[in-house]
């Protein structure tokens, strides 16, 4: 057997082998490529074209493509172009340990025409979504359209029902008119006895001898009425003390309303700022909240979880873990490319550090700095640290000058204020511990005019109105400071804001005034009230006073003629008989 | 005028009569049992390869060896996986296997990984006896298999075209 005929057709073979696999190195390359990732992550992997120098171990790819492993008729990511350098002593190691990436023109999420579903199972099912509730609970200390309206209860108010001087001078008149109702009864009872008394006298003949008993019974009748005259003369007279006595009780009784009245003036502030701050900024603030949780939701949801995403590939046997490193870290991976968050379109760049496929062997937590250029510029600070049991992410969010329309904050019907177009300057820092949720939101609301538009009359209406717009023509700027608690799906928030405080001071003087006033009416009130009841007692008393006595004393000339007509030898009858 | 068959007509050729022939041909299905044996994914296989083919042993041999106990290797993955996670797992070996698997270019042999592992010491364990067994297989049956083959229509078609090229290349 010879070289020429055995050994050297043999590695001519070989060589056109090799060369073969040269040609088609690129195409293998990226086969073995995407079935590497595809076997490390899980996630169907498409690449358009691969370059790669083995000199400086770098790799060019175009048009890439990672389904989500969660959705698979959508991208977990899309990037027009990708250069990647690797680390070649780590890669004659297995390991593929990116010095530095770039990751261009990426777009998250775009739908794909084909399932990206992989035929082959992963080791594990994925895991349910645990987010069930997008809906953000809030608690308030007061409902905000009760505690306006509670104002009007809370302000000065007496009917005149309710004085004691009203009462006492009802009671008074009712008294006196009795009691001058009785003594004009005995005025007329006297009165029809004289004319009686006058109708039996000319009844009388002139002897009275021959009628001495009536005689004797007219002049007992008129000794008698002139005694019942006498008495109503005297308790007339004597009525005058017990006026003054009520009179004084009046007084008295007005002294103490005016008391009362004084004492139900509220001398503390009706209006809570918390709660005008939450009037004015609950549902703005809960929007605001609510969106920026999305951004955080969405992008949890858009970053794969390695534990439960970047799943191996089911293929022949286990491999044994010798060594603590995972298959692909990315020292530095530089991104850019476009997103699209709450219906509108941004660009972003940026870079990230320490991204790995098991965070737990790698043992940092990856870094995350980007910078989005939409109407303003987004700039987000991320640490994402999955190497616990249960993954820890803060982020911090920098949204400053971001143009608002104007809208109407607080409530339609009690106070409703319109906010001029103005900037909004957001800053959130935010950790997440699970989906335990804890940080804090400010939201600088500068460039801005506010104008009250509807406020409640209860609360002083126009007036009060213009008063606050005054002092809210030199504020420029709020500031709410927003606390957040809770579950990412169910959060809390507790927020404060000098914005409230303005206008509770506002509608707090406003309402004392307001209060004052109403004091002062209804002591004025109350005065009047008291002033009319003596003038009435006072005449009323004089005229049945007067009345009465009149009745009485037209009768005494009467009397007096009855006795006239009385014989003078009267005393000497009972001799006579 | 050469009317001998060409180069790929030889390779079917099975020279039951020389003795180093039986050995290339055992040696070509020992060479390509390790191949089918491992799977594709280990830098293993293309060792395997270019060892057939640095070697003496027959390409055609290797090959149907190879198909064969491809299929042979998936029916056995059970055990073979079984043994793979014995070894690997064992505590005595495993600062040999770290060691190992610290050094440049075995990572991509996948030797951690139990099928690979399995299968590499079942081809290891059947080299000899596959080379033995085949040896004597081709000492036994070579003639027959020769017979056959030559007499069949490939083998007939094939030598007609050969001897038909040689002729028009003459002329």
């Amino acid at each position: 057997m010879s070289w020429r005929k055995t050994i050297l057709p043999r590695l001519s073979l070989l060589v056109l082998l090799f060369l073969l696999i040269w040609v088609g190195s690129r195409l293998l390359l990226k086969h073995a490529l995407i079935h590497s990732i595809q076997s490390m992550t899980g996630a169907k992997v498409d690449i358009d074209t691969l370059d790669f120098s083995l000199g400086s171990g770098k790799i060019f790819l175009y048009q890439v493509e990672m389904a989500n492993p969660r959705d698979p008729m959508s991208n977990l990511l899309q990037a027009k172009a990708a250069s990647i350098q690797l680390n070649p002593q780590r890669l004659l190691h297995r390991e593929f340990v990116v010095e530095e990436a770039t990751l261009s023109q990426i777009q998250f999420g775009t739908p794909r025409t084909e399932s990206g579903r992989l035929i082959v199972e992963s080791v594990r099912q994925h895991p349910e979504p645990s987010y069930l509730v997008d809906v953000l609970h809030q608690r308030f200390n007061n409902a905000p359209q009760s505690w306006i309206a509670d104002a009007s209860k809370r302000l000065p108010k007496l009917i005149d029902d309710e004085l004691q001087s009203s009462m006492i001078a009802q009671e008074i008149r009712r008294k006196w008119s009795t009691y001058f109702q009785q003594l004009r009864d005995e005025a007329k009872r006297i009165q029809s006895a004289v004319r009686e008394s006058e109708v039996s006298s000319s009844e009388m003949t002139n002897n009275p001898l021959r009628d001495i008993e009536k005689y004797q019974r007219f002049l007992n009748e008129i000794v008698e009425l002139r005694q019942d005259i006498e008495i109503a003369r005297s308790q007339l007279h004597s009525l005058k003390t017990q006026f003054e006595i009520d009179q004084q009780t009046l007084a008295q009784a007005k002294i103490r309303d005016q008391e009362i009245i004084a004492a139900r003036f509220i001398d503390e502030p009706l209006f809570d700022h918390d709660q005008i701050t939450e009037l004015l900024l609950t549902d703005q603030t809960t929007e605001r909240i609510q969106e920026l949780l999305s951004w955080i939701r969405w992008f949890r949801e858009t970053l794969p979880n390695p534990e439960s995403d970047f799943l191996p590939i089911r293929g022949r046997g286990h491999d044994v873990q010798f060594r603590h490193h995972p298959n692909i870290v990315f020292h530095k991976l530089k991104l850019s490319g476009q997103g699209r968050l709450a219906s509108t379109n941004f660009d972003f760049y940026g870079e990230a550090y320490d991204v790995s496929t098991n965070p737990k062997r790698y043992g940092r937590p990856a870094r995350i700095q980007l910078r989005g250029n939409a109407e303003t510029e987004i700039v987000l600070d991320a640490i994402l640290d999955r190497r616990g049991i249960e993954p820890i992410d803060q982020f911090h969010i920098r949204i400053p000058g971001l143009g608002i329309d104007e809208c109407e904050i607080g409530d339609p019907e009690h106070l409703r204020v319109t906010v001029a177009p103005s900037r909004l300057t957001v800053i959130m820092d935010l950790k997440l511990t699970g989906n335990q949720l804890t940080g804090q939101v400010s939201f600088n609301q500068h460039d801005l005019a506010l104008t009250i538009d509807q406020l409640d009359e209860i609360v002083g209406g126009i007036e009060t109105r213009d008063a606050i717009n005054q002092q809210l023509d030199q504020l420029k700027e709020i500031l709410v400071e927003v606390e957040l608690n809770g579950d990412l799906d169910r959060p809390t928030m507790r927020f404060q804001s000098d914005l409230g405080q303005l206008f509770a001071q506002s509608l707090n003087d406003s309402l004392q005034k307001i209060a004052q006033q109403r004091i002062e009416r209804q002591t004025e009130r109350l005065n009047q009230l008291v002033a009319e009841e003596m003038s009435y007692l006072n005449r009323e008393f004089s005229v049945n006073v007067n009345e009465i006595l009149a009745m009485l004393n037209t009768e005494v000339p009467i009397i007096g003629q009855l006795e006239g007509q009385i014989p003078k030898e009267l005393e000497l009858w009972p001799k006579i008989r | 005028m050469n009317l001998e068959p060409g180069w790929l007509t030889r390779r079917f050729r099975f020279s039951a009569g020389e003795r180093h022939s039986n050995g290339r041909l055992a040696l070509g299905c020992a060479i390509g049992m390790a191949i089918g044996l491992v799977p594709k994914d280990s830098l293993i296989v293309p060792v395997l390869i270019v060892l057939l083919f640095c070697s003496m042993a027959d390409l055609w041999c290797g090959l149907a060896s190879s198909i064969l106990f491809t299929g042979i290797g998936y029916l056995l993955d059970g055990l073979t996986q079984k043994l793979g996670a014995l070894v690997l797992t064992s505590e005595k070996l495993e600062s040999a296997w770290v060691y190992l698997y610290e050094l440049p270019l075995l990572p991509w042999t996948r030797f951690n990984n139990t099928a690979v592992m399995g299968n590499l010491i079942l081809a290891c364990l059947l080299c000899y006896p596959v080379y033995r067994f085949s040896a004597l297989f081709f000492n036994a049956y070579g003639p027959y298999f020769h017979r056959a083959i030559t007499k069949s229509f490939i083998y007939r078609w094939l030598i007609s075209r050969e001897t038909t090229s040689t002729v028009e290349g003459v002329q």
